[in-house]
């Protein structure tokens, strides 16, 4: 499971346990970020049917190391960061998939609904930006939520995640042949 | 527009999606989490099962290390005559060549074992690698011969003295000569074909009729199998469809091409079988389509004995036979129909077809189990082995056994003789981080292509012992001590899953 320790390991650091709240349990976290995480994968892969996948693949993650990963300041921080690289790897997104079609074949759940051509074509060039832009580009838009937030997120400098976000907006803008709003 | 409007927009879509998910399956909290119970289970189960099959593969390796070594002293292993029913229950791994990529398809002729490997998502590993074939134990060993880069995860057919491959997503075709070099340098293509977008669906190139086909997301590539450097830009030969291209076969002069809509596997009629004449050439009218039948997603298709075996994504008619002669005509119905899960592929012998769905049960039927339409029951089925998946090869048939990859990263040997309800006579894992489709080719060994690379498995069929091997207890002592540490440490594992799932 290395695909998400040392991610996990980062942001560990910068969310230090919350002493003073008491510790949410696990079904409640599960129940209140599931669509939205499932929503993160979507958007960041694209597949109708394996984004279920990927946000359980995550959630079973926090589940595994809920005592540590529970105590966190925002374990939705945590579980978001392990959904976007699961979302991004093209060779776990594809095992996912194979094995969530299968599972919707048997008629035991259904894949998500397809979007509208221009939503579609919105998210499908955001996966064409490189991978740290996407996974910018997707937290900011997908979730309304500051950089601040973002980095927080993905374990990286305020700096760098505003760089990755004008470089995915601009190549955004030019690939879509829309207006650029102003930062 | 803006750019920010039409990301919030586009972020509205997602959300409203997720909803109408999760208000079709139920919006009740207990449901939701009784979903993630039933996941996580499901993967539990699986790691438990990946333990306790390292565990006996540690256990029945260093055994049968101390074995041969007690009974003749030798150091290689010998791997001496076909893998057959007697002998399967000895396989072993005897040799293992790690690939840059995941190793994900295979072929095998003319010398060598071609194992295309997929970088999915790395930076490098899009590719086909040439080994000596045969390869490991006393054989040559498993070092590359050659290795050439392709444009996406590598799917590879042997014929005549040529190496074809196109991508997974490709969008070219190529062609490499089987005798490219012999020290693990960078080949180059003899030649190489734009083919437009190849199709998702997990199919090699196919040769017949001195031509090599493509699928691709409009239709069907045919190349000349000796081109120029870059060969007549849309092919000899070009048929379109209406859907993507997912599997084709030829036989009696027909070219039989499968279809099928991309997406999740859906029962409804959204897939055909097409055939056309072949060779023809692209100008000439009337090569086809002369039969267009529509039979559901199409899997898998092969032709033997007169019949076409047909797997598709359906339940009820997840396989379907017709005769060949169905290809001049205008409509058809089938011999026989068979109900598999989903996601059939197909393997046919002279008179007999061995199917494996997606629930990884394999399947053996009588190529002639039945008449004007009626439905098959097989032969015998084995239980099914792990959990549902899609992109499974075929069966692969050998002397008196059939091997299947299980989703559980494992290969399994089934007797051909089975019983109706058959267990295998073999299996082992082959490794955790594939997740994916596990390629087998066979000859004295059985070569297996998995995430880490290619594994190479022989029966031991060990000879006479002509020595008298050491006696020396130290070894079975130290041999019995290993084995009991390893199963300790995998039932220590479960156990610790257990308590803390």
């Amino acid at each position: 499971m290395a695909w998400y320790t040392e991610g996990g390991r980062a942001l560990a650091k910068r969310s230090e346990p919350a002493t003073a709240k008491s510790p949410e349990t696990f079904e409640d976290f599960y129940v209140r970020e599931f669509g939205a995480v499932v929503g993160l994968a979507f958007a960041l892969s694209g597949s109708r049917s394996g984004a279920e996948d990927l946000a359980q693949e995550a959630f079973l993650a926090a589940h595994r190391t809920w005592e540590r990963v529970g105590g966190y300041e925002d374990p939705g921080a945590w579980v978001r960061r392990v959904v976007a690289n699961l979302s991004v790897s093209a060779f776990r997104r594809r095992a996912v998939e194979a094995k969530a079609l299968a599972r919707i074949a048997l008629g035991q759940r259904p894949a998500l609904p397809e979007l509208s051509a221009a939503d579609a074509e919105f998210w499908s060039a955001v996966r064409s930006l490189p991978r740290r832009q996407a996974q910018v580009i997707a937290l900011h838009y997908l979730e309304d939520r500051p950089v601040v937030e973002v980095a927080r997120i993905l374990g990286t400098a305020e700096g760098t995640v505003k760089k990755h976000l004008h470089d995915g907006r601009r190549a955004l803008a030019r690939r879509l042949e829309l207006e650029e709003d102003e930062a | 527009m803006t750019l920010d409007t039409r990301a919030r927009q586009a972020a509205q879509g997602i959300n409203r999606a997720v909803e109408v998910m999760e208000m079709s399956t139920s919006t009740q909290e207990p449901r939701k989490v009784e979903r993630f119970d039933r996941y996580r289970d499901r993967k539990q189960r699986n790691r438990r099962i990946g333990a306790i099959a390292v565990a006996a593969a540690l256990t029945a390796a260093i055994v049968l290390a101390a074995i041969g070594t007690l009974q003749s002293g030798q150091s290689e292993i010998p791997s001496v005559g076909p893998i057959n029913a007697g002998n399967v229950g000895t396989m072993h791994e005897i040799a293992m060549a790690a690939t840059d990529g995941q190793a994900f398809r295979m072929a095998a002729g003319d010398g060598v074992l071609v194992v295309g490997t997929g970088a999915f998502g790395a930076k490098t590993g899009d590719g086909i690698v040439a080994y000596p074939y045969p390869c490991g134990g006393t054989d040559a060993p498993c070092e590359p011969l050659w290795r050439a880069e392709i444009d996406d995860a590598a799917l590879p057919t042997i014929h005549a003295g040529i190496v074809f491959a196109r991508g997974l997503q490709g969008h070219r075709l190529y062609a490499f000569s089987t005798d490219c070099g012999n020290g693990g340098e960078r080949c180059t293509p003899l030649w190489t074909a734009n083919i437009g977008r190849a199709t998702k669906a997990p199919e090699a190139p196919f040769v017949a009729a001195g031509q090599v086909f493509v699928g691709t997301t409009d239709g069907v590539y045919g190349f000349d199998e000796v081109c120029g450097p870059v060969c007549t830009p849309g092919g000899a030969f070009h048929a379109t469809t209406s859907l993507p291209v997912t599997a084709i076969a030829y036989g009696d002069g027909e070219l039989f091409v499968g279809t099928g809509k991309e997406g999740p596997p859906d029962s409804a009629n959204n897939g055909s079988i097409l055939t056309f004449q072949a060779p023809c050439p692209r100008e000439t009218i009337g090569c086809g389509p002369r039969w267009n039948q529509e039979v559901g997603q199409v899997r898998s298709l092969t032709v033997n004995g007169g019949m076409l075996f047909v797997g598709t994504n359906g339940h009820t008619d997840g396989i379907q036979a017709y005769p060949t002669s169905c290809a001049r005509r205008a409509s058809c119905s089938p011999t026989w129909v068979a109900a598999t899960t989903c996601c059939t592929t197909l393997t046919a012998t002279d008179g007999f077809v061995y199917a494996h769905d997606h629930i990884t049960s394999t399947y053996k039927f009588a190529a002639g189990c039945g008449i004007n339409g009626s439905t098959c029951t097989p032969l015998w089925r084995a239980s099914p082995l792990g959990d549902p998946f899609v992109d499974f090869s075929p069966p692969v048939i050998g002397d008196g056994v059939v091997f299947v990859g299980g989703a559980d990263d494992s290969i399994y040997a089934f007797p051909d003789d089975c019983s109706s309800s058959c267990q295998p006579a073999w299996s082992t894992y082959v490794g955790d981080g594939s997740g994916d489709e596990d390629a087998v080719v066979l000859d004295r060994h059985l070569y297996v292509a998995a995430g880490d690379g290619l594994h190479v498995y022989a029966p031991t069929d060990q000879p006479e012992a002509t020595t008298s091997g050491s006696t020396d207890p130290v070894w079975w002592i130290t041999a019995g001590l290993v084995a009991a540490a390893t199963v300790g440490l995998a039932i220590a594992y479960v156990r610790r899953r257990r308590s803390t799932g």
